[in-house]
């Protein structure tokens, strides 16, 4: 296999932060690889160097065999460099073909006046490239879904102008993340059609599963230097994780060192709302209770039932005693939530660590006349700082300079302000690296242990099948099962959630 | 390959982090500090060019006087601001409190009533805008777009489009804007520069050192984390407006304190310069948020430049186009230099 695009000694600081140094990287034609590394460890910047958005201290690429000048990438990447974000970058009011040709010249009559149905038609066209067919191309991006509208990021990034040659490298950054199992599937088979065709193709994740299945080399970063690459094939998942974290990786999921209780915390009764039907179970305390299930089948939507957020129908009962939800109560009974979307519905980002994490108490602390009492709560917000273990300058640092791991520990330290009776967490490791993912693993345990009810969302099987003590498992806003962890296999419990169980037998 | 002159390439990396420390110190000084390095350049020019008449205490404290009505309104919507929203009605709200003021003296009503009820119509006003907006979910700009007209309206109803002055306005009214506190035998503190000072503190202190202050910065920099955090948000933006309110109507009875008289529009031109004095705040905080020593430095942007280019003689429509010009400067390069690190 030729190389189509050798790059060598990248390096690129910013300020007095060296982020790449002397990174090598060669892609070639009709290949797929990997490129994995933890937050921080430069796969952004780096994708953004070969994207030609930002360029590089140093640099020495070839092309195709031909040495080029270091400006090369700036100049010539967006001719033959295609890059797909994780972020969806879609106009809602537009059609699917309108957002498809978003950027580029749309057909039309004496270049002013858009001929719509060629529009449609071509749109049609290059989403069926991809094995699409099932998108109206005339339909509102609105009314689609999250697994739909990264289909349409996708194929915008196939959509050419007239006189354009084909990209030949394609790279794409966590493409998977808000992807329904089925959808990954489809997206793996356009990847290995263009493999096919022989396109080059980077492909930036955080799946391990993902990358061993598709890509035939792999590359690892750390700290801004390359410190594994090799054909996939010879590598072993271990090696890959400790290459990625730097250390050895022992026991993935903390153990349970308590025995359970049988005190009920929470008990719902028949929870109905215009996702759920007629939800019920119970949680007890020091309980880790997991909800799975395909995207829409209303893990999340219970959540938001619970914070009163979504109104809802049935009886819930905190601690033996009726309760109802309302989101402004919600913090004072001791209850606690970390949303799945940490930037958006999270944190302040450009406020500090210590307001960020006593937010919801802070009229707690007010004195008489609302004087707020500056050191007695930054010495709480340190407390929480260290009992989580940020890595940062301090709590007046602003949150949004933290790595997405760090940002979560702090939703962790919001979290575990008040000893909460019960918490309840959606997707408490999205976009997190492995390293921040092990100790978030760890404050879970401990947030349990100490006794506090956990109700956790997650689609990635592996971390409920660790870390909980139940699953629930929800179909399309009914409890299809309620399965035991332990004995329980990844295979089994992906049947569960597909309504298959009679193939996990 | 350039993997063969490595040794150069080295040497130039180790040269860097000097040359990289300076222009990051440079850059953050710029960023941060670059409106009010700006602000001291205008004054530099102007005493330059006026060497007798502008650097002096009197001429100080005339600007605080004419700046001061301008202070009040930017103050408060500081503080609307803070919490992710504006408000386009003060101006309209200033001429509303003005001229109600006036209507009830016309009509023989005591001093400290009307001066209550010209205050409580800001309050009023406030607490509708922050209706609208915190609890029936309009955007902060179509509600206070619709209550900038309504108040507008409201004000030309009572007064029948007509400018009050001459003794249908209490005396003290005139005398208050011209007395002070003597600060010399020949320099006074003016009694609006006094409103304003104490406004700055009492905001000053609920921005930096109340919970509602803090919290107002979070609903600003994030509402839906804020909500599912369990702030009371709505709560938070209602008071803003209610309190920008009663800032609007003080500034208005500050007009007309200093006029001597009243009209149905005479606040009207408060409103764009206290967004604007804002918006210059703005670029001195590192996060882009509003703070409101930077808005301080805005209004006295806007001030300082209204008086020295009065002392050059310079046509009021040429000032209004250089006033424009330097607001958009200042947030421009606020921008670049954001944009360039």
């Amino acid at each position: 296999m030729d190389p189509l695009l050798k790059l060598h000694s990248v390096h690129k600081r910013f300020g007095t932060a060296s982020v790449l140094r002397g990174v090598s990287l060669e892609l070639r034609s009709g290949e797929i690889q990997g490129l994995m590394g933890e937050n921080g460890a430069g796969k952004s910047t780096l994708i953004r160097i070969l994207s030609g958005v930002l360029g590089a201290d140093e640099l020495a690429c070839e092309f195709q065999g031909q040495p080029q000048p270091p400006e090369w990438l700036r100049s010539e990447s967006k001719r033959r460099i295609r890059c797909i974000h994780q972020e969806l970058n879609l106009v809602p009011g537009l059609s699917v073909a309108e957002n498809l040709w978003l950027g580029k010249s749309v057909p039309a009559w004496g270049g002013a006046f858009v001929l719509r149905s060629r529009l449609e038609s071509l749109a049609a066209e290059a989403l069926a490239q991809l094995g699409v067919t099932h998108l109206n191309p005339r339909e509102k991006v609105s009314r689609l879904g999250a697994g739909d509208r990264m289909l349409i990021q996708l194929g915008s990034a196939f959509v050419r102008e007239p006189n354009e040659p084909e990209a030949q490298l394609y790279v794409l950054d966590e493409p998977t993340a808000s992807l329904l199992p089925s959808e990954v599937e489809q997206l793996f088979a356009v990847l290995k059609h263009l493999k096919a065709q022989g396109r080059s193709i980077l492909y930036v994740s955080h799946r391990l599963e993902e990358v061993f299945r598709l890509t035939d080399r792999l590359t690892v970063l750390r700290d801004g230097v390359v410190v594994l690459t090799g054909p996939t094939r010879q590598l072993s998942s271990r090696q890959v994780v400790e290459a990625m974290t730097g250390r050895q990786v022992l026991q993935q999921f903390p153990k349970r060192t308590l025995a359970r209780s049988t005190e009920v915390i929470l008990d719902a009764r028949e929870i109905t709302s215009q996702k759920l039907k007629s939800v019920s179970f119970s949680l007890c305390q020091g309980e880790i209770l997991g909800l799975a299930g395909l995207g829409g089948s209303g893990r999340s939507e219970l959540l938001r039932a619970l914070l009163g957020v979504d109104p809802s129908t049935g009886t819930w009962a905190l601690e033996g005693k009726a309760w109802k939800p309302g989101l402004s109560r919600f913090w004072k009974q001791q209850l606690a939530y970390i949303p799945e979307e940490r930037r958006a519905q999270g944190l302040v980002l450009n406020q500090s660590v210590a307001l960020n994490s006593h937010l919801p108490f802070t009229s707690r602390y007010g004195k008489a006349g609302g004087w707020i009492p500056r050191q007695p709560l930054e010495a709480l917000a340190q407390q929480a700082w260290d009992r989580v273990g940020v890595q940062g300058s301090g709590i007046t640092q602003r949150c949004w300079q933290l790595s997405g791991g760090n940002q979560q520990k702090v939703l962790f330290a919001r979290a575990t302000w008040d000893r909460p009776r019960l918490l309840l967490l959606d997707e408490p490791t999205r976009g997190v690296d492995v390293g921040a993912k092990q100790e978030i693993y760890g404050l879970i345990r401990q947030v349990s242990e100490s006794g506090t009810a956990v109700l956790m969302v997650s689609s990635e099987l592996e971390e409920l099948i660790g870390l909980c003590d139940r699953v629930l498992v929800l179909q399309q806003g009914r409890v299809g099962h309620e399965l035991p962890t332990e004995g329980l296999s990844e295979a089994q419990l992906l049947a569960y959630c597909q309504g298959l169980p009679g193939e996990a037998a | 390959m350039r993997l063969n002159c490595s040794p150069t390439a080295k040497g130039f990396r180790e040269k860097l982090p000097d040359h990289t420390k300076f222009s990051m110190g440079l850059t953050t000084l710029i960023r941060r500090y670059g409106t009010f390095l700006g602000f001291l350049l205008i004054i530099a020019f102007f005493w330059s060019q006026r060497p007798e008449t502008f650097m002096t205490a009197r001429n100080w404290l005339n600007i605080t006087q004419q700046v001061s009505i301008l202070c009040v309104v930017a103050f408060t919507m500081t503080l609307v601001m803070v919490g992710g929203d504006f408000d386009l009605s003060v101006g309209s709200m200033a001429s509303l409190s003005g001229i109600l003021a006036a209507v009830l003296w016309q009509q023989g009503v005591e001093l400290p009533a009307s001066l209550a009820a010209a205050v409580g119509i800001g309050l009023l006003g406030g607490l509708f805008n922050g209706l609208l907006v915190a609890y029936a979910g309009l955007s902060a700009f179509v509600a206070t777009l619709g209550t900038l007209t309504l108040f507008s309206g409201m004000a030309l109803f009572i007064s029948d489009g007509k400018t009050i002055f001459g003794r249908a306005i209490p005396a003290a009214v005139g005398v208050f804007s011209r007395g002070g506190w003597a600060l010399t035998d020949a320099l006074t503190l003016p009694n609006l520069t006094l409103i304003a000072l104490l406004t700055f503190l009492v905001i000053d202190v609920v921005l930096r050192r109340t919970v509602y202050g803090r919290v107002l910065y979070a609903v600003g920099g994030n509402r839906e984390a804020s909500l599912l955090a369990g702030v009371p948000v709505a709560r938070l933006r209602l008071w803003a407006f209610v309190i920008n309110g009663a800032g609007a109507a003080i500034a208005g009875l500050m007009l007309v304190s200093r006029l001597s008289s009243a009209n149905p529009t005479q606040g009207d031109g408060l409103m764009l310069n206290a967004i604007a004095s804002v918006f210059v705040g703005m670029t001195m905080s590192e996060e882009g948020e509003p703070n409101l020593f930077g808005t301080l430095t805005g209004v006295l942007i806007l001030g300082v430049l209204s008086n020295g280019l009065t002392q050059l003689r310079v046509d009021t429509y040429v000032q209004q186009i250089l006033t424009g010009l330097i607001i958009i400067g200042a947030v421009l390069f606020s921008r670049l230099s954001q944009r360039h690190s």
